[in-house]
């Protein structure tokens, strides 16, 4: 059998100084990543430390932030009173992701790091860049309709399918992390993730055994109102074809500010500046959303499969926007 | 079991607490002692030949007994054909034949090992080399395609009246293709063996819905007498069809089991199940629908291009999706053809996957049937009455019989269809359209024969009975279907009744399938009850004592020369449709049904929601998709095969008319666990194209389609 060393830490440093050591080694948290990819062949860690008992599992809201610790639940997040009310879109997407036993087990900084529903990376034999390095993209002439159209590249069009990271992308969120060598840093969570460009399997900024310690959500008052709108094919328990995170001010029929991100057709967490751009001064109508929705998706490189998510993703972009601009203030 | 007094036996299921507290034991839950656990290990490639399979590492793994390679396989017997219907083998080709590849996931090795960890590690280490040669596992990529002439005896290339003079003279017309993807039966149970032997004789506990079928199967392989093969299969968690043929898996776990001297253990990987067990077929159907001014059909003719798998070439028994067997007799046009084209491909042998063909023929053909309406102005509902057929059209015989219009009248007046404005996107609540849509359901009415014992022992004045016949119990509510039988026929309380399924050496009755389980046990149990009846009454009721009975039911395929046996229904649909996005939602479905008496109304209930959450499956979800440049399924899991979600699934209001069809045995009822799904996925696009206008001719429904 396949060796597999397994080892719980209460210590911050001492985790990360043994994944640090030992280049197969990965954290574990809610494991509703790694067990998973280890099940099906694709990640073989030889150490796992698990973070659990770290202590790294409170949320607290403070005047003009929340923080949240690396290993608090989906679920904790997403039903949290500060998040529904300071900005409603994080706990929609939260709970627009998984199953209720999913979100139960899964952490906020295992979600930041989860890995791609591509089938061609999860199937552990196909040609796949992101699994191993230089054996080509089977998804960019394969079955390719769950794939990215923006931020893609020739070697990989995987999606990266965190719902929470697409609003997430549109609120102002550091991410703090200790490193290998025992300092912190601390990250704006728009720098977390990496293109695919030529090298997809480095998917963050992190060195091997940086951990994730936690993030700050600094309150920025358009998100108040804000809202998650996610497209799949079925109601529950699957991905998205398509999502928004939008957040709106609108004053006299004009939009004051803005915030969006668009997600499950982008290669990382994907804040679409060009449309907030669109709207920001200008009127509160379909016409503008649908300006806006065009300039997000201006680069979109679509293949065979998924050249429908361009539309898609537009549609749900205005139809996100409608809805939350014909919303009541509360 | 105890029931509790104040619950009728109509609302009772003998067998709900053994499963929902896991006192009922499924076929991985059986660890005879020395046990060993058996992985199969499959092809990645689609087509070609293995040219190297490197088993040394596995073979010096830890654990490991035994590797089964074609190499080493040795000598199995010739496997059972079908054309008897005494038993199918899994593929035409018996497993580990040689080393030609025809599909990917083919098994091409068995390690068994003391742990399935250990089994599972040493199956990663084997390693194939491949000589690749072409292949094709879509519809699309292949230009080479034959005519077959039958599948299971019906003809597939046939015609009445005069189509091509009707159709060029048709003064309305409706020329319409509709598509359906692959779908793929996966029970909730993964496909499972535990395989031991004891001398001469083989004892196999198998996820199976035909113990008689594996009997017949593994007898010819190992060149057993019958008799001494026993197959147990008290409790399968699922099968639509996928467990009727005997596994590869099944013959090899059999096989390793005697060659170790040990029983084995296979439990298919979810990937495993999806890749080898078959499935229902890819379909391409155009229907050309002629008819008078007012919607009289005066021809149908349904032209289907399908495929079969290449391993299968020669079979006199291969399966492929039988589409037009449906369209012939359901509406009364006069004139009528069907023609059927398949292609090979490197996929894995078709399979009867819940309503064969009547899933998919009714996709096409309602669908089409609501283009006529619209095409001329009539209602929906309007136009199937318009176009009953009073008697099977096909086979030129009455209906042993049929009240479908009282299907159509009464799911009518539940759903509320009078107030259906006529035309498309014009309701609306808030943000969503609202749109309505209706379908007809049929299944034929199958009996493939049974035997039942019924023993009734009498112990100081208190009476007990035990009913046994070796059909599984597959989830369609078998126990309680046939307790309620017994209980009713001896004047006994149900919790009195005892039954006894799936084993060979129980009294034989056909497979749990083609819907026919009920039809062919019930009568037979009836039968040996009202035996008993008449042996109580020369019973002095004071000694105790035992009296048993048998009876027996005999096959009959759909039509005896005096009728046509088949069921009916009628689904009302509403969806609610988000038009910018696509999304489509299933809110309400009225379904009434028309299969002969109902026994069990608990179990009968929970078969037609069911199958009618089996449809919305169909119609919105299922895709199992092939990629076409390696030859593999792309989503073989339950990940990413999307089936139905309780978020899925709104109120189901299910109904029955209830009459007897007292032509096809004594009880009068028809089977149940198919129709369902029959015309909900018809229903569900006529709704869509009632809410949106959009017409959308392709399986599943997905957003791209919908979005406006």
């Amino acid at each position: 059998m396949r060796p597999l060393t397994y080892e719980r830490s209460t210590v911050i440093a001492e985790a990360v100084q043994r994944v640090a050591q030992r280049p197969g080694a990965a954290f574990l948290a809610g494991g509703t990543t790694v067990v998973d990819l280890m099940k099906l062949g694709v990640v073989s860690p030889d150490l796992l430390v698990d973070v659990r008992d770290l202590p790294l599992g409170d949320i607290v809201a403070e005047p003009g932030r929340i923080r949240i610790g690396a290993t608090v639940s989906n679920t904790d997040v997403a039903t949290h009173p500060a998040v529904t009310e300071r900005c409603p879109v994080l706990g929609q997407a939260l709970l627009a992701g998984a199953s209720p036993q999913l979100r139960n087990m899964a952490t906020i900084a295992g979600n930041l790091l989860q890995r791609t529903r591509c089938s061609y990376f999860r199937d552990g034999h196909s040609p796949c860049n992101k699994r191993e390095p230089g054996t080509g993209c089977s998804a960019l002439t394969g079955v390719n309709r769950d794939h990215a159209v923006l931020g893609v590249s020739d070697d990989c069009i995987a999606v990266f399918p965190s719902d929470a990271c697409t609003a997430l992308a549109m609120l102002d969120v550091t991410v703090h992390t200790i490193r290998p060598d025992g300092t912190a840093r601390v990250l704006d969570f728009t720098d977390l993730h990496r293109l695919p460009g030529d090298t997809p399997h480095v998917e963050t900024v992190l060195d091997h055994g940086e951990l994730i310690t936690g993030l700050v959500v600094a309150d920025l008052p358009v998100a108040r109102r804000s809202a998650y709108l996610k497209v799949r094919d079925r109601t529950s328990y699957e991905f998205a074809l398509a999502s928004a995170a939008v957040a709106l001010d609108i004053d006299g029929g004009l939009v004051t500010e803005a915030r969006i991100a668009v997600g499950g057709i982008t290669t990382r967490p994907w804040r679409s500046r060009a449309a907030e751009d669109v709207l920001i001064g200008g009127p509160a109508t379909p016409e503008r959303f649908a300006t806006a929705a065009s300039a997000a998706l201006a680069g979109a490189r679509p293949r065979a499969g998924n050249a429908f998510k361009v539309r898609l993703a537009e549609q749900t972009l205005i139809t996100a926007l409608t809805d939350l601009s014909e919303e009541p203030r509360s | 079991m105890t029931v509790t007094e104040n619950r009728k036996p109509a609302q009772i299921r003998v067998d709900g607490r053994a499963k929902v507290t896991g006192q009922a034991r499924y076929t991985a839950d059986h660890h005879p002692s020395g046990l060993v656990h058996g992985v199969l290990v499959g092809a990645t490639v689609p087509s070609g030949r293995v040219t190297a399979l490197d088993t040394t590492a596995a073979e010096e793994a830890p654990g490991v007994l035994l590797v089964l390679t074609p190499a080493n396989r040795g000598p199995l017997g010739q496997l059972p054909d079908g054309t008897r219907y005494d038993g199918w083998p899994p593929e035409q080709r018996p497993p580990l034949a040689d080393d030609q590849i025809h599909r990917w996931g083919q098994y091409i090795a068995l390690v068994t090992a003391e742990t399935l960890e250990q089994a599972q590690y040493a199956a990663s280490l084997i390693r194939a080399r491949y000589r690749h040669a072409p292949f094709a596992t879509a519809l699309d990529d292949v230009t080479d395609t034959y005519l077959p002439e039958q599948v299971m005896g019906e003809p597939l290339q046939l015609g009445r009246g005069e189509p091509e003079q009707a159709w060029d003279s048709a003064p309305v017309r409706v020329d319409v293709t509709y598509t359906s993807p692959n779908n793929h039966p996966s029970a909730l149970e993964p496909h499972a063996t535990v395989a031991e032997w004891d001398g001469g004789t083989l004892l196999v506990h198998d996820s199976t819905q035909w113990v008689r079928g594996d009997q017949a199967v593994l007898s010819a392989a190992f060149g057993l007498d019958p008799a001494d093969v026993r197959v147990r299969a008290p409790y399968v968690g699922g099968m639509f069809g996928s467990k009727i043929a005997t596994g590869t898996h099944t013959i090899l776990a059999a096989l390793a089991a005697r060659r170790l001297g040990r029983p084995v253990k296979i439990v298919l990987t979810r990937k495993q199940v999806m890749t080898n067990v078959g499935h229902r077929t890819e379909t391409v159907q155009r229907m050309r629908l002629g008819a008078d001014r007012d919607g009289t059909l005066t021809v149908l003719r349904h032209d289907t291009r399908t495929h079969a798998a290449v391993s299968e070439a020669g079979n006199p028994t291969e399966f492929h999706e039988p589409t037009s067997t449906m369209s012939r007799l359901l509406y009364a046009a006069p004139s009528y053809s069907a023609t059927h084209e398949v292609a090979r491909l490197n996929v894995m042998a078709p399979a009867w996957m819940r309503a064969p063909g009547e899933a998919t023929c009714q996709w096409a053909l309602e669908s089409a049937l609501d283009e006529l309406a619209y095409q001329v102005g009539a209602d929906p509902l309007e136009i199937r009455r318009r176009n009953h057929a009073d008697r099977d059209p096909h086979h030129d015989l009455p209906w042993s019989s049929k009240h479908l219009l009282a299907c159509y009248e009464r799911g009518a007046r539940r759903f509320g269809w009078d107030r259906r404005p006529a035309a498309p996107r014009s309701m609306r609540d808030g943000t969503e359209l609202v749109g309505w849509g209706m379908a007809t359901a049929t299944y034929p009415g199958w009996r493939f024969g049974a035997t039942a014992r019924v023993r009734l022992t009498v112990s100081g004045g208190d009476m007990r009975a035990t009913v046994s016949t070796s059909g599984s119990e597959v989830g369609n509510g078998a126990y309680t279907m046939l307790a309620v039988t017994a209980a009713e026929t001896l004047g006994l309380p149900v919790e009195r009744v005892t039954v006894e399924l799936g084993d060979t050496g129980l009294p034989p009755s056909s497979q749990t399938g083609g819907s026919s389980l009920t039809v062919s046990t019930a009568p037979a149990v009836r039968d040996a009850c009202l035996d008993i009846r008449a042996q109580l009454e020369k019973w002095d009721g004071r000694t105790d004592g035992t009296l048993t009975a048998e009876g027996s039911t005999t096959p009959l395929y759909l039509r005896d020369g005096e009728f046509a046996y088949q069921s009916f229904g009628a689904h009302f649909v509403e969806v609610r449709v988000r038009p910018e996005i696509g999304r489509v939602r299933v809110s309400r479905v009225v379904s009434v049904f028309d299969v002969g008496r109902v026994l069990s109304p608990a179990t009968a209930r929970s078969q037609f929601i069911g199958a009618i959450v089996f449809g919305i499956g169909q119609a919105l979800l299922e895709n199992l998709v092939y990629d076409r440049e390696h030859g593999q399924p792309v989503n073989a899991d339950l990940g990413g095969y999307l089936v139905p979600v309780n978020a899925d699934v709104p109120e189901i209001d299910v109904d029955w008319i209830g009459e007897p069809d007292l032509a096809l045995n004594p009880l009068g009822c028809r089977g149940l666990g198919e129709i369902g799904i029959t015309g909900l996925a018809p229903a569900i696009g006529n709704a869509v194209f009632h809410a949106t206008g959009v017409r959308v001719r392709s399986l599943p429904i997905s957003p791209a389609e919908v979005m406006s």
